[in-house]
């Protein structure tokens, strides 16, 4: 005779629960945070040089690669603090990464912190770090049909970046087709087709933030 | 893992039910075969597992709820997209199947 016993335990509960208190440390400090995500190559870090320049040490940045601390460097360059966490392999962040990172930071300066993750639109959408909220950035030369391509983030994501705007002469991407996908997945999206390059739609972006950090 | 082993107590496991969300990130194939290791490995061979996929479902603001394997498909009531998902973002485990002595 066998005997069956119900658990419904996710698989992520034991990230789940250093997330929690993560985001316990992220109130406590006053500290809004955002997990950015994308493919490697989509400009997060010259998104986050926009924000360091205009934030300094306000701003904080978590940055997870694979390797190297290359853009740890370019973010505290632009005058943000920057802790580069190395994974060694691994293809995204984990709530644990985060939590011994943390201390790298003075948070009780920091108003916002933005997690960079791996560049990566599969796996990092689905781990919680303690975020209060998800952003992707999509560069149009990655294609139009990447929020349908990869809806496990694009579902997830409050607000989506659409970078490299200055290259849309250059490369075929139907931004309608695009913003409407995301729309689809997620009718609540915020979105921002902005470029690093030239600083147009930048002001948009950052007034999102001041919004999310209650300003 | 360690959940089932101590939700069984001392009674040995004999199968591993889990419920994988098409959303949860979570591919079915390689989650098996670690299972199978780690099993294995903690002299628990002939351990069964069987994931169970399910779909995600939404609710729209229409009032319908509806489960899709294709997210970008409309409300089947009123063709719209203001929805919310209410399941298929998670891989749980489910349930265990132990001895019962």
């Amino acid at each position: 005779m066998s005997e069956t016993i119900r658990l419904g335990v996710p698989l992520s509960a034991k990230n789940d629960e250093i997330a929690q208190t993560n985001r316990t440390i992220f109130r406590e400090a006053g500290c809004t945070v955002i997990n950015m995500i994308s493919s490697p190559g989509s400009g997060k870090t010259s998104v986050l040089e926009h924000m360091g320049k205009k934030w300094g040490k306000k701003l904080g940045v978590i940055t997870g690669d694979i390797q190297t601390t290359l853009d740890a460097e370019r973010i505290a360059a632009a005058g943000a603090q920057a802790v580069q966490i190395e994974t060694g392999g691994a293809c995204h962040l984990t709530a644990s990464m985060i939590s011994k990172a943390l201390p790298s930071l003075d948070l009780a300066g920091c108003e916002m912190l933005v997690i960079e993750n791996v560049g990566n639109l599969v796996c990092p959408s689905t781990y919680y770090l303690g975020e209060d909220c998800k952003v992707a950035v999509l560069s149009v030369a990655e294609g139009d049909e990447k929020p349908a391509k990869y809806p496990a983030l694009f579902v997830r994501a409050h607000a989506v970046i659409i970078n490299k705007v200055d290259l849309l002469p250059y490369v075929r991407f139907d931004m309608q087709r695009a913003m409407d996908d995301c729309r689809k997945l997620n009718a609540r999206v915020k979105l921002f087709p902005l470029s690093c390059t030239t600083g147009q739609g930048m002001d948009a972006w950052f007034a999102y933030c001041d919004e999310l950090r209650g300003r | 893992m360690n959940t089932a082993l101590s939700a069984a107590g001392k009674r040995p496991v004999q199968k591993l039910t889990l419920r994988n969300g098409a959303l949860s990130g979570v591919f079915a194939e390689s989650l098996i075969m670690y299972l199978e290791m780690i099993s294995e490995e903690r002299g628990m061979s002939g351990l069964r597992i069987e994931i169970v996929p399910e779909k995600a479902r939404f609710r729209c603001i229409c009032g319908t709820e509806y489960e899709s394997d294709n997210f970008l498909s409309a409300c089947p009531s009123c063709n719209g997209y203001e929805r919310e998902i209410v399941a298929g973002k998670e891989c749980r485990l489910e349930s265990i199947e132990v001895d019962d002595e």
